[in-house]
């Protein structure tokens, strides 16, 4: 329990931004000497070592929740530190919470349910929304009200009724090179959860919940400006590096889970209690309160673990654990060191699910059942999902809006390796006696399995995407073909992609383009100059363009062609006799049945057990493989390694002559089995 | 107990006499089972037959090779699985017939032929319809007041109370009443068959099946939770040896399957079994 003592514990503006090593030096002896009368538990250092990103924006928020009337009071300062090359005169702000305000904005406009949830019968008090009531520029250079410059804009839709993009005209440009601060005072309406954020009775998850800076960046034409796009469906955030320090005023009843440490917690005479958190480098805050958390900390490597579930989910802390802890040294091994102090799982009561699985920086949500067995990996397939997006997304900050490819698909190739790699593959995800599959397996199918596969490029916006295509192409599709290209390449050079993408733009805000250069750098690097230029053609191909790969053995002949027979020379007529014997030729026929042309490999085996590879350009739409005086062919396959994930039907990518009738036998049989158990169960009564 | 026990022994003893007549049942059944298995054999031989990813299967379950199967050839399945629906209707009158002439030996164990049982098969096929078609109703029923309830309010449940144990508590006991409501359908429906054979007409037969239920239920239900265990403890060990056997090869394919139909065949006998002992009940 928390005393009662308050403390003076909170740094200056000046002291996040410069990293004051005074002041984080002592923090432990502060700790020391306050503990008597405020009882405080770190949950790690929150400063790190040194300052990882250019940090261009930075938020101090003092917050109180009132969850009586579900409201959000808020004051609120920003300092902007413009680094570029030309002044900044307006800003633009997320204020995502507008965006459950009703059902004309551009989110919630022509749903009819987000995530299954209908919007008919909410009450008035049910919608979310923020408004700011006040907006200053208070700094060095003086003060400015600025409330009356505000306006709501629509970058993207010019939906009026649209309010989650605020644009603020300045009183005075900031020069390249300063930095401005601006006072805000805001409250909010939590809504009843629409999108991860609001409540599910006594369940809160605060994410995109306070007014944020858009990213001011060149765009496509090297203009510079905000970019800031109204929030849709199907995007998620974009947002600037920067230090957090967020003051949480609560009921004591709630414990907490947040972005960041907690670097201070003080009960306050009225029942509540406000705790000091700060996150350093991160693009975004989030928060999560519940009155029944049950709380397991570890760590592993100097990264603070802290999960935070409710009690019926207890048991899954072990698994979590486990789990998290393998994803933390298998990336760290393969991509990167994790650059946090601390990571924080969230895991929603089942009632709060619609607030789980996402990811926010140093905060995941993930989402489990009571009693889910063992066998069954989806929770922990989850976790590994939402950790891994604290490299794409967290650190690795691309636009997930404008290429969300970049963070989704690219993580769901690294959920896929981590899961079999801990579990094995082909029972990573489901693990039922006789009935196991990989979550690789998974990925790969919900690509191959869609109803049209040309459906779109990948490298789009979020908003372009519908229900139908989103997952199966942003991250299914991408993370399906970065695995191809790991088997063409060998998992030794993809590693060595993907480390170098982590060290060029790690804290940066990497576009699809810059990717798309270092993997051109790092395969330039193989000694197979075709093989590279041939691996880095098909990644281009699967996110830039919508062909379909689909290579099939479709015939094997074996026949004997008649001897020498036949009239042969000009001036003298021949007539052999035959006797020269027959010459046995093989054909096998393959085929190209889609329209993406890629160089496949096909082996195939003859009688007497002999093998021979060939090489196919995969150009044609069919060709011909002959072999003369041989002995017969007796099987053949494309594709024979299995490298082509790609590939729409990997069952038709070989034939063989000589059948094996049993397995087809054993699930015929097994189909017969259970008609034979279902008339048994059906008849109980008869 | 001492009833429930004596019951069970001269129950086991019938059904041991039954085999050879459990054998047409088990017989017809195999047969209309193989006409669907059969043509799925067919399909699989025709679409992916000649593909070597099927090596794949000996090993096990291979969800890209089935998943891919499905994909593109899963449309040559659904006509058989529209005829399977009417195979299932098919069964279910047949079952009437075949599962009559199997009643009427289990409680006539003086006259276990094959002869008596097509004859008793015959004799009783529209009285033992007319009893079916009303418990078939019953079930339904029973099904419907219990689940479609649960169906409605398990998404509002799950959102309306802190956790979800609750919830799942009520389905699971949901799920318990149902299957104690099936328990004293099949035995009601059991003592309706066996006064229609002692020569009452339906509906008296099924209130004096009712009755009869009323006087010694819990030997009954203790009856049918015992059979119920037997036949849970037969699928344990039909899984265990069939995980044991494994399907690694011809040889092994074929051991399971024999291990599949000797449950199935079982599971008939037990019927048999079942039927003689509550007959015994009935009568002690």
């Amino acid at each position: 329990m928390f005393s009662n003592c308050t403390t003076n514990f909170v740094p200056s503006q000046n002291i996040r931004v410069t990293k004051n090593m005074f002041f984080r030096k002592f923090i432990p002896v502060l700790l020391v000497v306050l503990a008597p009368c405020t009882e405080i538990r770190p949950q790690c250092d929150p400063f790190l070592p040194g300052v990882l990103s250019k940090r261009p924006a930075n938020y101090n928020i003092s917050v109180r929740l009132d969850d009586q009337n579900r409201m959000l009071t808020a004051d609120q300062s920003v300092t902007f530190v413009n680094q570029s090359p030309v002044p900044v005169k307006t800003l633009r702000l997320y204020l995502y919470l507008n965006a459950f305000k009703n059902t004309e904005s551009t989110f919630l406009k022509g749903a009819s349910n987000v995530f299954g949830q209908k919007f008919d019968n909410r009450k008035p008090e049910e919608w979310g929304w923020v408004n700011i009531r006040s907006f200053s520029r208070t700094d060095a250079r003086g003060s400015a009200d600025l409330r009356g410059s505000m306006k709501f804009v629509q970058p993207d839709d010019d939906n009026p009724e649209d309010q989650s993009v605020l644009e603020v005209a300045l009183d005075q440009p900031i020069a390249p090179g300063d930095s401005a601060v601006f006072q805000l005072k805001w409250i909010a309406r939590i809504p009843k959860t629409i999108a991860r954020a609001g409540y599910s009775r006594d369940f809160y998850l605060f994410c995109h919940w306070f007014p944020q800076l858009g990213v001011w960046e060149q765009d496509k034409n090297g203009v510079w400006d905000w970019n800031c796009h109204q929030f849709f469906r199907r995007t998620e955030f974009y947002a600037d590096f920067g230090v957090y320090d967020v003051h949480i005023t609560t009921d004591s009843k709630y414990k907490m889970g947040a972005s960041g440490c907690l670097v201070t917690a003080v009960n306050n005479p009225d029942g509540t209690t406000t705790r000091h958190f700060h996150a350093e480098d991160v693009i975004d805050f989030a928060w999560s309160v519940y009155p029944y958390f049950q709380e397991i900390t570890d760590q592993w490597n100097g990264v603070h673990i802290r999960l935070m579930l409710p009690p019926e989910h207890a048991a899954m802390g072990p698994r979590y654990l486990y789990i998290l802890k393998f994803a933390l040294e298998y990336l760290e091994k393969h991509v990167g060191k994790y650059p946090y102090p601390g990571i924080t799982v969230v895991d929603p009561p089942f009632h709060g699910l619609r607030s789980g699985m996402m990811e926010y920086p140093t905060l995941i949500t993930v989402g489990t059942f009571y009693g889910i067995p063992e066998c069954v990996r989806t929770s922990e397939s989850l976790l590994i999902h939402e950790f891994t997006h604290q490299y794409f997304m967290g650190v690795l900050a691309s636009n997930e809006k404008e290429e969300p490819w970049l963070d989704e698909g690219f993580t769901t190739y690294f959920e896929d390796r981590i899961l079999d790699a801990a579990f094995g593959e082909k029972q990573s995800l489901l693990a039922f006696p006789g009935f196991h599959f990989g979550n690789r397996e998974q990925t790969r199918l919900e690509y191959t399995a869609m109803r049209n596969p040309r459906d779109g490029s990948v490298a789009r916006p979020g908003w372009e995407f519908s229900d139908f295509n989103f997952k199966s192409l942003i991250y299914s599709k991408t993370a399906t073909s970065l695995r191809t290209l790991q088997e063409i390449t060998g998992e030794a050079v993809m590693d060595g992609v993907m480390r170098a993408y982590f060290e060029r733009w790690k804290f940066g805000h990497p576009r699809g383009n810059d990717f798309m250069a270092v993997l051109r750098e790092e395969l330039a690097k193989m000694p197979d100059t075709t093989l590279a230029n041939n691996a880095y053609k098909l990644f281009e191909t699967a996110i830039y363009d919508t062909k379909v790969m689909d290579y099939a053995v479709s015939s094997i002949v074996n026949e004997m062609l008649p001897g020498r027979q036949g009239v042969f020379g000009d001036s003298v007529q021949t007539v052999a006799d035959g006797s020269s014997g027959k010459q046995p030729v093989s054909r096998v026929e393959v085929q190209r049945r889609g329209d993406w042309v890629y160089p496949v490999e096909l082996l195939v085996t003859f009688e007497d057990g002999s093998t021979r590879m060939m090489h196919w350009s995969g150009e044609a739409g069919v060709h011909v493989f002959e072999f003369y005086d041989t002995p017969a062919v007796v099987s053949a396959q494309l594709d024979p390694y299995g490298k082509l994930g790609l590939d729409m039907d990997i069952n038709n990518n070989s034939m063989t002559l000589q059948p094996e009738h049993a397995p087809l036998w054993k699930y015929a049989l097994k189909f017969t089995f259970w008609i034979q158990n279902l008339f048994q169960a059906i008849t109980f009564l008869v | 107990m001492k009833q429930v026990t004596q019951a069970l022994i001269q129950g086991m003893k019938t059904g041991y006499r039954l085999r050879y007549v459990s054998l047409i049942v088990y017989s017809m059944q195999l047969l209309l089972a193989l006409s669907v298995g059969m043509q799925i054999m067919e399909v699989l031989e025709a679409s992916v037959g000649h593909s070597l990813e099927i090596k794949k299967l000996f090993s096990g379950y291979d969800h890209t090779v089935i998943m891919d199967f499905l994909k593109v050839h899963g449309a040559s399945l659904t006509p058989l699985f529209g005829q399977l629906r009417w195979i299932l209707l098919v069964w279910l009158i047949t079952s009437v017939f075949l599962n009559g002439g199997l009643l009427l030996c289990a409680v006539h164990p003086e006259r276990i032929s094959r002869a008596d049982y097509w004859h008793f098969a015959a004799v009783y096929f529209n009285r033992f319809l007319k009893t079916a078609l009303i418990f078939l109703i019953l079930a339904l029923l029973l099904t419907a007041l219990l689940f479609v309830p649960l169906l409605i309010a398990l998404m509002p449940m799950l959102e309306s109370f802190q956790s979800e144990t609750t919830a799942v508590g009520i389905a699971l006991l949901v799920v318990a009443v149902w299957l104690t409501g099936c328990s004293v359908l099949f035995v009601w429906s059991l003592l309706t068959r066996i006064r229609q054979a002692g020569g009452n007409r339906t509906w008296p037969a099924v209130r004096a099946g009712w009755r009869d239920f009323q006087g010694k239920k819990s030997r009954y239900i203790l009856v049918v939770a015992l059979f119920l265990a037997i036949q849970l403890l037969l699928a344990a060990i039909y899984l265990l040896l069939s995980g044991a056997t494994g399907t690694h090869t011809g040889g092994g394919i074929f051991v399971v399957f024999l291990l599949q139909q000797l449950f199935v065949y079982s599971r008939i006998v037990l019927r048999g079994v079942m039927y003689s002992t509550v007959r015994m009940i009935q009568n002690g």
